[in-house]
C-alpha cells in the first residue's frame, strides 16, 4: 500500500498503521466536537475542556503510531472476515427491530437463524432446533420467571 | 475486636436464607455461562447483570460476586478441559491443566483448582476484612488531587498489564475516557457527544459496551478463526491422591500470598497474579523443565493466585471507589445502577451492605467448592457443545440482556456498534479491557481534575506539591518508564505472551 504526498511511503505494520489512523481520527473528531462546547480555563473548566485535552493527546499518540508503523520489518494483516461480521451484527440488530412489532418468540428465532448464517458449519436442522429451544426457553425464563416486560407476541401479530 | 464483630455483622447479613440462595444461584449461573468456551468473566457478568436488577442492592451484589467467582472458575474449567482459555487469567492454567486432562487427570486438575481457589478465597476474604477499614480511613483524607493521581496510576497500571503494544493500550484508555464523557455534563447540565440522541443523556451504558466488545466482538473473532479440533480427555479420577495434595500445599499458599498482594494494586487483579505465581513456582521448583507437561503445581498456584487476586481487587473498588480492572469497573457500574456510590462512604454509611458482601465472598467460595466437585462431569460435557450451536444462543442472551436494561432498541444498535468495534480492535491488535476501564473512570477523572484546579486556581503544580499525590504520580511515572525500557519490555512480552 502506498501513501502519496511528496515522498512515497510504505506501510510496514498494517495493524499498527490502521490503529494509529483510527486513534488519530477519533482524537481529531473529539477536538473538533469539543469546539461546540465552552472550553473555559484550567481554573474554570467548561464542558469542552477535558474532551479537547484528551482529544489532543489521543491524536498526538495516534500520529506517533502511524509514523512508527512506517518503519521496521513488514507485518501483514490477515483479511477481514466479512461473513461473521455481517450476520452476527445483523442478527443482533434484527432483535432490536423485531421485538416490539413481532414479539420475543419471533425475534429470538430471527436472531438464531441470521446468526447461524455467519458460520459455515451450521446445518439448517440444527439451527431450527436451537431456535425453537431458545425461543421457548427465553419465553419461559425471561418473561415467566424473571418477569421481564417483553412482549411474547408483538403488535403485528396480535393485531393492535 | 473490630475485625471479628465486623465479620459477625457480615455473616449475619450473608447467612440469611435468601442471600445464600442468591449467592448459590449466582455461582451456579456464573459457572454455567463461564464454562462455555469463548466467554470470559466480563462477558458473563455483563450478560447476567440485568437478572439482578429486581433484587435489593445487598442481595444483588452478593449474587454478582457469586457470578464473578463462578465465571472465573468456569473459565479455568474450560481451559483445563479443552485448552480454550476464556480470558487471559486462565491462559496459565491451561498450560499444565490441559496436559493433565489429556493424561486422563482432568478430574484431579479441576479438583485441585477448586481446592486452591477455596483456600485462596478464604485467606483473601480475611485480608479484605482487615484492610478495608484502614484503606477507607485513608481514602477519606484524600482530596480531589489524590483521587486524580490515583486514577492516573490505575490507568497506567492497566496499560502495563495489557498485552501487546503500550502505545495502543494508552490510546485505548484515552478513547475509553472520551466514551465516558458522553452524556450530560454534571457541572453545566449540557449534553456532550450525544449526537442528538436522548438515550445517551445518561452516558453509554457499561453493560452495553461490555456485551458488544466482549460478547458479540468475541463471537465474530472466534468465527473468523479457522474451526479448531477440540478433544476432551477421559475423566478417570476426580479425587487427588495424598501425594498430589502434599505437592500442592506450598504452591497454593504461595499463590495466595502473591495474588493477594498483586490484587490490591490498581490494575492488578487476577491476570498478573496468575502469571507471576506460575513463574514463581517454575523458578523455585526442583524440576522446572517439567512445567508445561502436566504438573499439578502449575494448576494449583495460578488458580489460587488468580482467585486471591480477584478477591483483593475488590479492596480499591469498595474503599476508594476506583475500579482496578475491567471486571471491577463492571461491578462498580452495577453498584451505581443499584444506587450505591462505590467509595469510602460505603463502609461508613452502609456497614451491613459492605460486610455482608465481604462475608458472602467466603460463602461464595465455599459454595463453589461443593458445587464444582460433584458437577465436574457435567461441565466436561457442556464444553463439548460445538461452537456453531452455541454462539447463536450467546447472541440471544446478549440481545435480551441489553434490551431489558432500558427497554429500548437503540441500546441493541449501540451494542452492535461496539461489537463491530470489538472485532476491529482484534484485527488492529488492540486489547479492549483498558477501554472499558477508561470509560468508567472518565467522568470521575474529569470531575476530580476540575475540582483540583478550581481549588488551586488553575495551577497544575498542585498535583506534585501535595505529597501523597506526588508519590502516587511518581509511582505511575516510574512504572511507565520502566515498562518502556527495552529490557523490561522484553520480559513483559515473555510473561504476557498469549498462548
Amino acid at each position: 500500500m502506498h501513501l502519496t504526498g511528496g515522498v512515497m511511503l510504505k506501510i510496514k505494520k498494517a495493524a499498527d498503521f490502521w490503529a494509529g489512523a483510527l486513534f488519530l481520527s477519533i482524537g481529531i473528531a473529539a477536538v473538533y466536537l469539543s469546539q461546540g462546547y465552552t472550553i473555559g480555563t484550567a481554573r474554570q473548566m467548561g464542558p469542552g475542556y477535558f474532551p479537547a485535552a484528551i482529544g489532543c493527546i489521543l491524536s498526538l499518540l495516534g500520529a506517533v503510531q502511524v509514523l512508527a508503523s512506517l518503519r521496521g520489518s513488514v507485518r501483514l494483516m490477515s483479511g477481514v472476515s466479512l461473513r461473521p461480521v455481517f450476520f452476527v451484527l445483523l442478527a443482533a440488530a434484527s432483535f432490536g427491530f423485531l421485538l416490539r412489532p413481532a414479539g420475543l418468540v419471533a425475534a429470538v428465532i430471527s436472531v438464531v437463524v441470521i446468526a447461524s448464517l455467519g458460520s459455515a458449519q451450521s446445518r439448517p436442522a440444527h439451527t431450527l432446533a436451537v431456535a425453537v429451544v431458545l425461543a421457548a426457553g427465553s419465553a419461559i425464563v425471561f418473561v415467566h420467571y424473571l418477569g421481564q416486560p417483553l412482549p411474547l407476541v408483538g403488535s403485528w401479530l396480535s393485531g393492535n | 475486636m473490630d475485625l471479628v464483630s465486623n465479620l459477625a455483622l457480615g455473616l449475619s447479613v450473608a447467612l440469611t436464607l435468601q442471600n445464600i440462595g442468591y449467592c448459590f444461584v449466582g455461582c451456579l449461573l456464573g459457572t454455567l455461562i463461564g464454562v462455555l468456551p469463548g466467554i470470559g468473566p466480563a462477558a458473563t457478568i455483563a450478560m447476567l447483570l440485568p437478572a439482578t436488577f429486581a433484587l435489593e442492592p445487598t442481595t444483588a451484589l452478593i449474587m454478582l460476586a457469586g457470578i464473578y467467582y463462578g465465571a472465573q472458575y468456569g473459565g479455568s474449567t474450560t481451559a483445563i478441559l479443552v485448552n480454550l482459555p476464556g480470558e487471559a487469567t486462565s491462559v496459565v492454567t491451561a498450560l499444565d491443566g490441559y496436559r493433565m486432562a489429556q493424561a486422563g487427570k482432568a478430574g484431579v486438575a479441576l479438583a485441585v483448582a477448586a481446592i486452591g481457589s477455596f483456600v485462596a478465597g478464604t485467606i483473601a476474604t480475611l485480608i479484605i476484612a482487615a484492610f478495608a477499614q484502614p484503606m477507607s480511613d485513608l481514602a477519606l483524607r484524600f482530596g480531589p488531587a489524590e483521587y486524580f493521581s490515583l486514577m492516573v496510576l490505575g490507568l497506567m497500571a492497566s496499560v502495563i498489564l495489557a498485552s501487546g503494544s503500550l502505545l495502543k493500550a494508552l490510546c485505548m484508555i484515552l478513547v475509553g475516557l472520551l466514551i465516558g464523557i458522553v452524556g450530560t455534563d454534571i457541572n453545566s447540565g449540557q449534553m456532550r457527544f450525544t449526537f442528538g440522541l436522548l438515550e445517551l443523556a445518561d452516558g453509554v451504558n457499561l453493560v452495553i459496551m461490555a456485551m458488544g466488545l466482549f460478547g458479540l466482538g468475541e463471537i465474530i473473532k472466534n468465527l473468523s478463526l479457522p474451526p479448531e479440533e477440540r478433544t476432551t480427555g477421559l475423566l478417570t479420577s476426580i479425587i487427588p491422591s495424598r501425594a498430589e495434595m502434599r505437592r500442592v500445599v506450598g504452591p497454593i499458599l504461595r499463590g495466595t500470598a502473591l495474588g493477594s498482594v498483586l490484587g490490591i494494586l490498581p490494575g492488578g487483579g487476577a491476570l498478573l497474579s496468575s502469571f507471576a505465581s506460575y513463574s514463581l513456582e517454575k523458578k523455585i521448583s526442583r524440576t522446572p523443565e517439567k512445567f508445561g507437561t502436566g504438573m499439578v503445581e502449575g494448576v494449583a498456584a495460578p488458580e489460587a493466585a488468580n482467585n486471591a487476586g480477584a478477591q483483593t481487587s475488590f479492596i480499591p473498588m469498595l474503599t476508594l471507589g476506583i475500579p482496578s480492572n475491567a471486571i471491577m469497573a463492571l461491578m462498580a457500574g452495577a453498584m451505581i445502577l443499584h444506587g450505591i456510590q462505590p467509595g469510602p462512604g460505603v463502609i461508613r454509611d452502609q456497614p451491613s451492605l459492605f460486610w455482608g458482601i465481604i462475608a458472602s465472598m467466603w460463602i461464595g467460595n465455599a459454595i463453589l467448592l461443593v458445587l464444582n466437585l460433584p458437577l465436574v462431569g457435567v461441565w466436561a460435557r457442556l464444553v463439548t457443545i460445538p461452537y456453531h450451536l452455541l454462539y447463536p444462543a450467546i447472541v440471544v442472551f446478549c440481545c435480551v440482556g441489553v434490551f431489558t436494561l432500558n427497554n429500548n432498541g437503540i441500546d441493541i444498535y449501540l451494542m452492535c456498534l461496539f461489537g463491530l468495534l470489538g472485532y476491529a480492535f482484534f484485527k488492529l491488535e488492540c486489547e479492549p479491557a483498558p477501554l472499558l476501564l477508561g470509560a468508567v473512570l472518565g467522568p470521575m477523572m474529569e470531575e476530580n481534575l476540575r475540582r483540583t484546579l478550581l481549588l488551586s486556581r488553575g495551577d497544575p503544580m498542585v498535583f506534585i506539591e501535595r505529597p501523597i499525590s506526588a508519590g502516587i504520580l511518581a509511582l505511575a511515572a516510574i512504572a511507565l518508564v520502566a515498562m518502556a525500557s527495552p529490557y523490561l519490555r522484553h520480559r513483559r512480552e515473555e510473561i504476557l505472551v498469549e498462548e
